[in-house]
């Protein structure tokens, strides 16, 4: 699981929160050095395996987050608003990685979140969820993230397709929002 | 000396130091306005004017810059207050420092207890026979009064006498203001400046914790002599006075008519008539206290008072410039002669000054004197084997198979296998030697240490559980929310009179105190944990073991360490007042027993020990705190 606000141990430094799942596990020390190595490497920490986790900014923390969760090698990554918390910079920056991570392990990750523009940039798969009660709205089928792993996010997100579909989905969220809490006068 | 050294230096820091500050104002460029923070940032040079200040205020109050800079001035002031001491019992016969002439207020006061008793008869439930006889007892009580306020009737002796007395105060008064007063000769100089220089100068005994007297006695100077030769003549002077009683031969006669009247009347009365009886008694005893208060016709004693008045002003203008001493350089007191000594009374008297407690400091921590035979802080050599026995249980050698050997027909004990498992965890064996601090201070940190890790031990754990299980929150609450509330003090009693009032009272009454803290605080820190971290944790497979061990006991260390900063505190308060309820050792031990003695030297370095251990331990857990949780409040 990643949390929308990290959800670090303070206490413990990035190298440790990192291979805290691994520890629980009681893991070789030598392999699980290795493997935190090789994530931090990814995620881009190199180097700041013995950083105190309260020194970091958002987006590395929830860097850090990430990787704590992708060492375990889960068979399903469940994120809930990893980004929401992030600046609009940082955000694209962790939104490719997202990208990257998924092309690299092909695991399946099930993303939370409230921005339709991320949905659609990085979603195979788009639910839109309604409220009262809460159910699946619709579903949509999307391209953008595999072309997201070859092209530039920036240029998917100027897609006309991209534009339309977005002016769509945001569309039909607010009738739904108007049909439950009734017309704003 | 030092002390005089002391005093300029502080009083030119202090105008130093507030010219710098005024200085600063005026040329300092402030841009922060009223209310913001920034402007109360900096200032040594009024830090300096503080300590300054209140060391100044230390060293004059505890009369210190009296004693350094006129030494002599309290054995001077000790002659003046023989003088004043032996005027008193005079001056009070007169409205000098009193309101009434002493026999006006005798005769008010006797008057009424008459009127009292008056009422008393008749509201009794006597015959009326008695009544009619005590009465007429009252009435002859009153008429003496007359006897001897009447001027006609006072005899020729009595007057003669008075005459006499005045002569000699106002022979006094002229003697005194000689400057050769009082004719020492030079032999008798030699031998009082010899008994002045054995007796020593002026400040507390540097040799013994016990109060000694800090007033030499012996007049060190001229002045002091010449004071102490008054007084000794006053005392004279009124005991001859005190001597003389103004019984002329009408009042003698009415008197013993009177005692004689009454007796009779007592020795007639029954068993049976109590009351009537002690009623008599009660009169005899007024018509007693009218015979020996020395009352006199209204005016013959005005030319006494006036010598009297005479001498005292005398005696105020001979004192010079000690008058100015004893005003500006003893506040809020002086020199007091009581008897055979002189002693402090004021404020230098329960200020000790600091030399005399620095002295007195550098004598306790000598350990062969500390404070009641045990040092304040020491060492002691102790055999390894002892803290052995001490830790090993007895009983372990009990549940070993066999039996103690028993003596046999030639009187010896041999020893077997299980009498020599007894002597090792009995500790009766000799190993090495190590030093184990000992002493007063080492006890109440010793105390105040076990009865802080006991309460960590247990309350750590158990505040956690009970902040993460619905069963120990509710089966541990009611016991601790009922004794947590009740001041540690409150509990004193009972655990010291149950647990004896060595070691273990003390320090179980300090675990308790410590436990609550810690229960509440571990408690806290366990259901404060975030849940989106112990979800990460979970979801990165931690046991449960595992979440406390790694998630909510790191999480609730800042809450622990503030609980055990907490609980320090309040240890140390606790112990120090336990210390005074009951106790053989410790600082609060000490300060008791000084405080019986009235020792303030004594209870002045308790006071200060205490701080220091306070702030050593305070310091000491805020250094462990930014060590061990640098993440608190960034989380």
């Amino acid at each position: 699981m990643v949390f929308q606000q990290g959800a670090l141990f303070e206490w413990l430094t990035v190298a440790e929160n990192v291979n805290f799942g691994l520890r629980m596990k009681e893991e070789d020390a030598a392999q699980t050095q290795k493997k935190v190595d090789e994530w931090l490497d990814i995620v881009g920490l190199k180097g700041f395996g013995n950083t105190p986790t309260y020194q970091l900014s958002g987006g590395m923390q929830q860097r850090v987050a990430l990787a704590r969760c992708l060492i375990n090698d889960p068979e399903l990554i469940l994120m809930d608003e990893p980004l929401g918390a992030l600046d609009a910079l940082t955000r694209e920056k962790m939104q490719s990685l997202v990208l990257k991570i998924w092309k690299e392990t092909g695991k399946t990750i099930i993303l939370i979140t409230h921005s339709v523009e991320e949905a659609l940039l990085l979603g195979e798969k788009v639910y839109v969820m309604a409220p009262r009660p809460g159910r699946i709205h619709k579903e949509y089928k999307l391209p953008f993230a595999s072309m997201g792993l070859k092209e530039d996010l920036r240029d998917i997100k100027n897609n006309k397709e991209f534009v339309s579909k977005r002016e769509e989905i945001l569309s039909m969220i607010w009738n739904m929002e108007e049909e439950i809490m009734g017309k704003e006068v | 000396m030092i002390t005089g050294f002391l005093t300029f230096l502080f009083f030119f820091a202090i105008i130093g130091c507030v010219l710098y500050g005024r200085k600063l104002i005026r040329t300092e460029k402030v841009d922060a306005v009223f209310g913001n923070p920034e402007r109360a940032q900096g200032g040594i040079h009024w830090v300096i004017v503080g300590s300054s200040f209140l060391l100044l205020v230390w060293l004059y109050y505890s009369w210190d810059i009296a004693k350094s800079f006129f030494p002599k001035s309290a054995n001077e002031l000790c002659q003046v207050g023989k003088v004043n001491e032996s005027l008193l019992s005079l001056k009070y016969l007169f409205p000098i420092d009193e309101r009434q002439l002493k026999s006006t207020s005798v005769i008010e006061t006797e008057s009424e207890n008459l009127n009292k008793i008056t009422i008393e008869i008749k509201k009794s439930r006597i015959k009326n026979q008695d009544k009619s006889n005590l009465l007429n007892f009252v009435s002859q009580t009153k008429n003496t009064i007359p006897l001897l306020t009447s001027e006609q009737l006072l005899n020729n002796e009595t007057r003669e006498q008075i005459k006499l007395i005045n002569e000699k105060i106002i022979n006094l008064t002229e003697n005194f203001k000689r400057s050769d007063y009082p004719n020492e000769s030079a032999e008798q100089e030699l031998e009082r400046i010899e008994a002045a220089k054995k007796e020593g100068s002026w400040k507390a005994s540097s040799t013994s914790i016990e109060n000694t007297i800090e007033i030499p006695f012996i007049p060190k100077t001229k002045r002091g002599l010449k004071f102490q030769a008054a007084a000794a003549e006053l005392n004279l002077i009124s005991d001859e006075f005190f001597e003389l009683k103004n019984h002329n031969e009408q009042y003698t006669s009415a008197l013993e008519k009177l005692k004689k009247e009454i007796k009779d009347y007592r020795d007639s009365l029954s068993a049976s008539e109590e009351i009537s009886s002690s009623l008599a008694k009660d009169i005899l005893k007024i018509a007693r206290r009218i015979e020996y208060a020395s009352i006199f016709p209204p005016n013959t004693l005005n030319d006494m008072q006036a010598s009297i008045i005479n001498f005292d002003n005398v005696q105020k203008k001979e004192q010079g410039s000690l008058r100015w001493v004893d005003f500006l350089l003893f506040p809020s007191g002086t020199i007091i002669s009581s008897g055979p000594s002189c002693s402090e009374q004021g404020s230098g008297r329960w200020l000790p000054k600091p030399s005399d407690t620095l002295n007195k400091f550098t004598l306790m921590l000598n350990p062969n004197v500390g404070y009641k035979q045990i040092p304040l802080i020491w060492y002691e050599m102790m055999d390894v084997s002892k803290i052995i026995g001490f830790l090993i249980p007895d009983w372990f050698a009990d549940i070993l198979p066999g039996e103690y050997p028993v003596h046999n027909e030639q009187g010896e004990v041999k020893p077997n296998f299980k009498s020599k498992v007894l002597s090792f965890v009995t500790g009766d064996f000799n190993l090495l030697k190590i030093p184990i601090p000992t002493g007063h201070i080492w006890d109440s940190f010793l105390r105040v240490f076990l009865g802080l890790v006991a309460g960590i031990i247990v309350g750590v754990p158990l505040g956690l559980f009970m902040g993460l299980n619905r069963f120990a929150k509710g089966f541990f609450d009611p016991l601790i929310e009922l004794y947590r509330p009740v001041p540690p003090l409150a509990w004193a009693p009972l655990v010291i009179s149950v647990l004896g009032i060595d070691n273990l009272g003390k320090v179980f009454l300090l675990f308790m105190v410590s436990l609550s803290i810690m229960i509440i605080s571990a408690r806290a820190g366990a259901s404060g944990t975030q849940l989106s971290k112990i979800h990460a944790a979970h979801s990165l497979g931690a046991s449960k073991w595992q979440i406390l061990r790694h998630v909510i006991f790191p999480n609730s260390l800042p809450e622990i360490l503030t609980g055990i900063r907490v609980a320090t505190g309040m240890c140390w308060g606790t112990l120090v007042a336990a210390e005074f309820l009951a106790g053989t050792t410790g600082v609060g031990f000490v300060e008791n027993v000084a405080k019986k003695y009235f020792q303030y030297e004594v209870i002045w370095i308790t006071i200060f020990i205490m701080g220091m251990l306070g702030l050593i331990f305070d310091i000491t857990i805020r250094k462990i705190i930014d060590k061990t949780i640098p993440w608190r409040g960034k989380g």
